[in-house]
């Protein structure tokens, strides 16, 4: 085990979440995020595939480990992450999908007694914004959120549907996966099919909700577990691909989102990043709640760009205990994501293939 | 009248409005419309601003406000209080 250094930026930091297709992973804005601020230390990206396209970013990562999928178990990802700290300094691990924050919440004990700390939300409030849970949670504490059902079955399903669909026919019902997967159907004939679907892909339970008309605003959160918001950077998506994932966007300046954010977090008492999913409705002007994502988005590098750059602050905050007063996010900010194609020796897929690890800059063991 | 201090728009006309996220473009006399709603001036305060600046009568300057008045409604432009105000 090392010693922690004095310094967040001289950290070892692991960041998991390397694909960067057009439906990317949050992992390779968390490490450009990082090093913008200025990390230096050594930082290492975590892939399920090594065709994953941040796998290949060489001027971010010092090193890529590949590591089981979540499907394998607390077990199996333990052994990769202590050979991870076998090889050097580890002293934050940054998980950046959904699916595997239940994992490393179980393991977060074991990583901290290897010298890696976590900044990651308590079973409680994890549990509290599942899709499965959340319309629930918004009804005890008074916000406000679309027709929601959560369905088990195909029975259940055409049982509600004459209530969760719109009388008028003007809006669709999303049909959502429990982790992931959102499908507009139009009719119950649709709603079943994709029911079928998407569980046979992430299981059950399913959850249909209401369109509502509208537009949607983003929300990146950093909560300090106690209650209090750490900073938040609202966002209006500008441009998205045909599966209405963010291509472009631009940071928005609404206090009605930042209070939102805040009465959110103190709510779940939020440990760690997490994206709110916002629908203002066309009528009413009224702020619906959505979804609540519990990891960094894959745009959070648009947090570094409006001057609030909040995975930095996670880690200072991990690290150092504070991350200090953050500046206001500057509204009016755009990003826009763009294909770059990567050019990389065959090697680099050799030894990911034959050793499961690539190491791109030389890295030091630090002093113990 | 409030002055409308989340709308930023620039000499040529492009207006970006900081809570929507939305951005426009409009020519000179929408900009100047969109200046002095800014500000903060009433409908009658901007129709006599009009009247005055451009070769245009009560009624035709009315006319043209009131539908460029809608159309940034239509957008969310305007806050949801000044259309109530404007109604």
């Amino acid at each position: 085990m090392s010693s922690a250094p004095r310094d967040w930026r001289d950290a070892g930091i692991a960041v998991s979440g390397m694909n960067a297709a057009d439906n990317p992973a949050p992992g390779v804005a968390v490490a450009r995020s990082l090093r913008e601020a200025g990390h230096r230390g050594r930082l290492v990206g975590l892939a399920y595939d090594s065709m994953d396209a941040g796998v290949y970013q060489r001027q971010l990562f010092d090193e890529i480990y590949m590591v089981p999928y979540p499907s394998r178990g607390s077990e199996a990802l333990m052994g990769r992450l202590r050979q991870v700290v076998g090889d050097g300094p580890l002293d934050l691990v940054l998980p950046t999908l959904d699916s595997e924050m239940e994992l490393y919440l179980t393991l977060q004990h074991d990583l901290r007694e290897l010298g890696a700390r976590t900044f990651l939300p308590d079973e409680r409030g994890l549990s509290m914004r599942a899709k499965s849970r959340l319309a629930e949670f918004c009804r005890v504490h008074g916000f406000h959120v679309p027709p929601t059902e959560v369905v088990h079955s195909l029975e259940s399903l055409r049982e509600i549907w004459e209530e969760i669909s719109d009388p008028d026919g003007r809006q669709p019902v999303y049909i959502k996966g429990i982790f992931y997967e959102a499908r507009k159907a139009w009719t119950l004939e649709q709603a079943l099919s994709f029911f079928i679907e998407i569980s046979a892909r992430w299981g059950l339970p399913i959850i249909a909700q209401r369109g509502l008309p509208g537009f949607e605003y983003n929300v990146c959160c950093l909560g300090d577990g106690e209650g209090g918001l750490i900073g938040a950077v609202p966002m209006r998506k500008l441009g998205v691909t045909d599966k209405g994932k963010a291509w472009s966007g631009v940071t928005v300046g609404e206090p009605r989102l930042l209070e939102l954010a805040r009465e959110m977090i103190a709510a779940l008492r939020w440990r760690g990043p997490c994206e709110l999913e916002i629908l203002c409705e066309e009528e009413s002007d009224r702020l619906c709640l959505i979804e609540i994502n519990p990891r960094f988005p894959a745009w959070c590098y648009l947090c570094a760009g409006s001057g609030q750059n909040l995975p930095a602050a996670l880690a200072q905050v991990a690290l150092d205990g504070h991350s200090g007063e953050l500046p206001p996010a500057r509204s009016g900010v755009i990003y826009s994501r763009a294909a770059v194609d990567i050019i990389c020796d065959l090697g680099v897929l050799e030894s990911l293939s034959v050793s499961g690890h690539a190491a791109y800059h030389q890295t030091t063991e630090r002093e113990p | 009248m409030a002055r409308l201090d989340h709308l930023h728009l620039s000499p040529q006309g492009f207006l970006f409005d900081h809570h929507s996220g939305l951005s426009f473009s409009t020519n000179s006399t929408g900009a100047f419309v969109l200046d002095l709603l800014i500000q903060g001036l009433a409908r009658q305060e901007i129709l006599n601003r009009l009247v005055e600046d451009f070769d245009a009568t009560p009624d035709q300057a009315a006319f043209d406000l009131d539908e460029f008045l809608a159309l940034l409604r239509q957008h969310r432009v305007l806050p949801r209080e000044r259309r109530e105000a404007e109604a």
